[in-house]
């Protein structure tokens, strides 16, 4: 039940303008020793709308990755309908959707090159060789990966093997771009090119499914929620009015090793820049805490510079973090 | 086709670049060698005692790295994901699965090209043997084309078992393929006639031997038999046709989950 409008969330507002719709999903695994069902998904319905990007949240077990290899076709749904542009979802369809997975799923003994050219020659049939090479080596120079390119991706470091990911994912332009768990395990610079590079794809108007347990990244990127529980939609923020939405978390914490207060405040009179709001100092690791995202920005890379150790570049969600467990209370795993 | 194509390219690439590799054609060169050395040593029919040795290693070499490469085609790409990234791209998973077998037979093409000439390298140093004929060369070929049906059989397994299962259910396969035309031919005279029919008929369907063709070579007076040959390669290519017509049929509609993927 949605806890803010009080109505079913399964029971989403029909939209024609969807570019996805998830109607009456369910999925059931069996436990291969014991033969028991668990419901992994109960009579999903939900809709992702064109050029937005909406962020798949839920606990671990909740549904979500199921919800991803459903509409990646890995997994079957027992029931319900998976409609792409108002179409059932089919092989051919899949070209128009690009999939980021939480791990890095390229096979380990081919090279960043030869992965892109068998992604792009599946994805991009029309084109021609030539333009494809050109457009793997351009993506490959933009992400700096030229130069590792006939490497084996076992050998690659887990930023690289990321990349890769990314490029898998969004090099032949996709409609759709689902992106699970986009920035774990990356560094704060990772995190940063990760976020920008979501950014490019929304100004390209490109549909995004976010699933992710990272709610600064939802604050930031995601237009729109939706919350899964024990596999049941539960909260999506399309049914409820602009009013009730949670308000965007506004604060920004960069915890640094390695300064004092005084160098700080020195590097913020010489470099100009922006005051923090909260300073938390504890020996030689002080944690930063500002309001705006850009100012936090600029003193992550005045840190960056300096030689700082940078522990953590967070939001500070806590408020995200109690509105999304008010939807986990009671749940069962 | 560009589906089908791409998947057997990265397949081909994928074992050519696996430890397997060198190693199985290390050893089907060392088995040559030691075949050519123990027909030097025999006083006559230099030519039946290496083709018997040389020709039964160049057998179990293919088809064991058949079966190893069938079954790891299939666990290696489901445990490192690479499947689930294969079946969510835009083509169908049959495509993917034929992809994989045309990616081993492949590599199982190059062993063969590599044993067999070297094998003709070690004739012709043989100053009594000199250049391979036809009806040798075709030796290997039906060999080549049991090592095919293997890898058939070893895709069959892998495309519905675990990596364990499908190594040990395709060694039994391949197995009781070269030994059920023996059974058959051993069986007692006061046999029962249902016992015996019974066994014969799974003989008929299953008989690996049939791409054994040393038979004709042992025995000189006997000619490689145009009919029987075809024939043979009739059963051999509908044995591949159908057992990768199940194994597509069965991964269709298969869930498979990377080992790597533990949330829902």
């Amino acid at each position: 039940m949605d806890k803010m409008t009080n109505r079913p969330a399964s029971e989403s507002t029909p939209s024609n303008n969807r570019v996805l719709q998830l109607k009456n999903l369910s999925k059931t695994f069996k436990n291969e020793v014991f033969k028991k069902k668990r419901p992994a998904l109960t009579n999903l319905s939900c809709g992702f709308e064109p050029g937005k990007c909406t962020a798949l949240l839920g606990h671990n077990g909740a549904g979500k990755t199921t919800t991803i290899r459903l509409i990646l076709g890995i997994l079957f749904p027992d029931s319900g309908e998976i409609l792409f542009e108002g179409k059932p979802l089919n092989t051919r369809s899949r070209a128009k959707i690009g999939y980021m997975p939480e791990v890095n799923k390229q096979a380990h003994n081919l090279t960043p090159l030869e992965v892109l050219k068998s992604h792009s020659s599946l994805f991009l049939r029309k084109q021609n060789k030539k333009e494809i090479q050109q457009l793997i080596e351009r993506k490959l120079k933009e992400v700096k990966l030229w130069e590792h390119r006939h490497k084996k991706i076992k050998q690659l470091s887990k930023g690289m093997a990321r990349r890769v990911a990314w490029l898998q994912a969004s090099i032949h332009q996709p409609e759709l771009l689902i992106l699970d768990e986009p920035f774990s395990g990356l560094d704060p610079l990772g995190r940063q090119e990760m976020q920008a590079w979501i950014e490019q794809e929304k100004k390209r108007h490109v549909s995004i499914i976010l699933c992710t347990h990272e709610l600064w990244s939802v604050n930031i990127l995601c237009d729109d929620i939706h919350i899964l529980n024990n596999g049941n939609l539960v909260y999506s923020s399309q049914d409820v009015e602009v009013t009730d939405r949670p308000e965007p978390d506004s604060g920004y914490i960069l915890h640094v090793s390695g300064t004092s207060q005084e160098t700080l405040q020195e590097m913020a009179s010489s470099l100009s820049l922006k005051p923090w709001q909260g300073l938390e100092q504890e020996g030689w690791s002080s944690k930063l805490m500002f309001d705006e995202y850009q100012d936090a920005c600029q003193w992550l890379s005045a840190c960056i510079k300096r030689g700082f150790l940078i522990i953590n570049f967070t939001s500070d969600g806590k408020r995200s973090e109690s509105f999304l467990l008010q939807f986990f209370e009671g749940r069962t795993n | 086709m560009t589906g089908l194509w791409t998947v057997t390219k990265d397949s081909f690439l994928l074992m050519r670049r696996d430890k397997v590799f060198i190693p199985a054609i290390f050893g089907g060169i060392i088995l040559t060698i030691l075949a050519n050395i123990a027909s030097d040593w025999t006083l006559e029919e230099y030519a039946k005692v290496l083709f018997d040795l040389g020709a039964f290693g160049f057998h179990i070499i293919g088809s064991i790295v058949a079966i190893f490469w069938g079954t790891k085609a299939i666990s290696d790409a489901r445990s490192e994901g690479s499947l689930e990234m294969q079946v969510s791209t835009p083509i169908s998973r049959p495509v993917c699965l034929l992809g994989k077998y045309f990616g081993l037979i492949l590599n199982l093409t190059l062993i063969a090209v590599i044993l067999v000439a070297f094998w003709q390298a070690v004739m012709l140093t043989n100053s009594y043997l000199g250049k391979m004929t036809n009806d040798q060369l075709m030796v290997f070929l039906y060999v080549y084309l049991g090592w095919c049906v293997t890898a058939a059989v070893a895709i069959f397994f892998a495309s519905f078992c675990s990596h364990a299962t499908a190594l040990f259910s395709s060694f039994s396969a391949w197995l009781v393929g070269l030994t059920s035309a023996q059974i058959a031919a051993a069986l007692a005279p006061d046999t029962p006639k249902l016992t015996r029919t019974v066994v014969e008929a799974s003989a008929w369907i299953w008989d690996f031997q049939r791409f054994n063709l040393n038979k004709y070579l042992v025995s000189y007076a006997t000619k490689l038999q145009g009919v029987e040959l075809m024939w043979n390669a009739v059963y051999g290519l509908s044995l591949i046709a159908l057992l990768m017509t199940a194994a597509c049929l069965i991964f269709r509609k298969r869930t498979f989950l990377s080992k790597l993927s533990i949330n829902t």
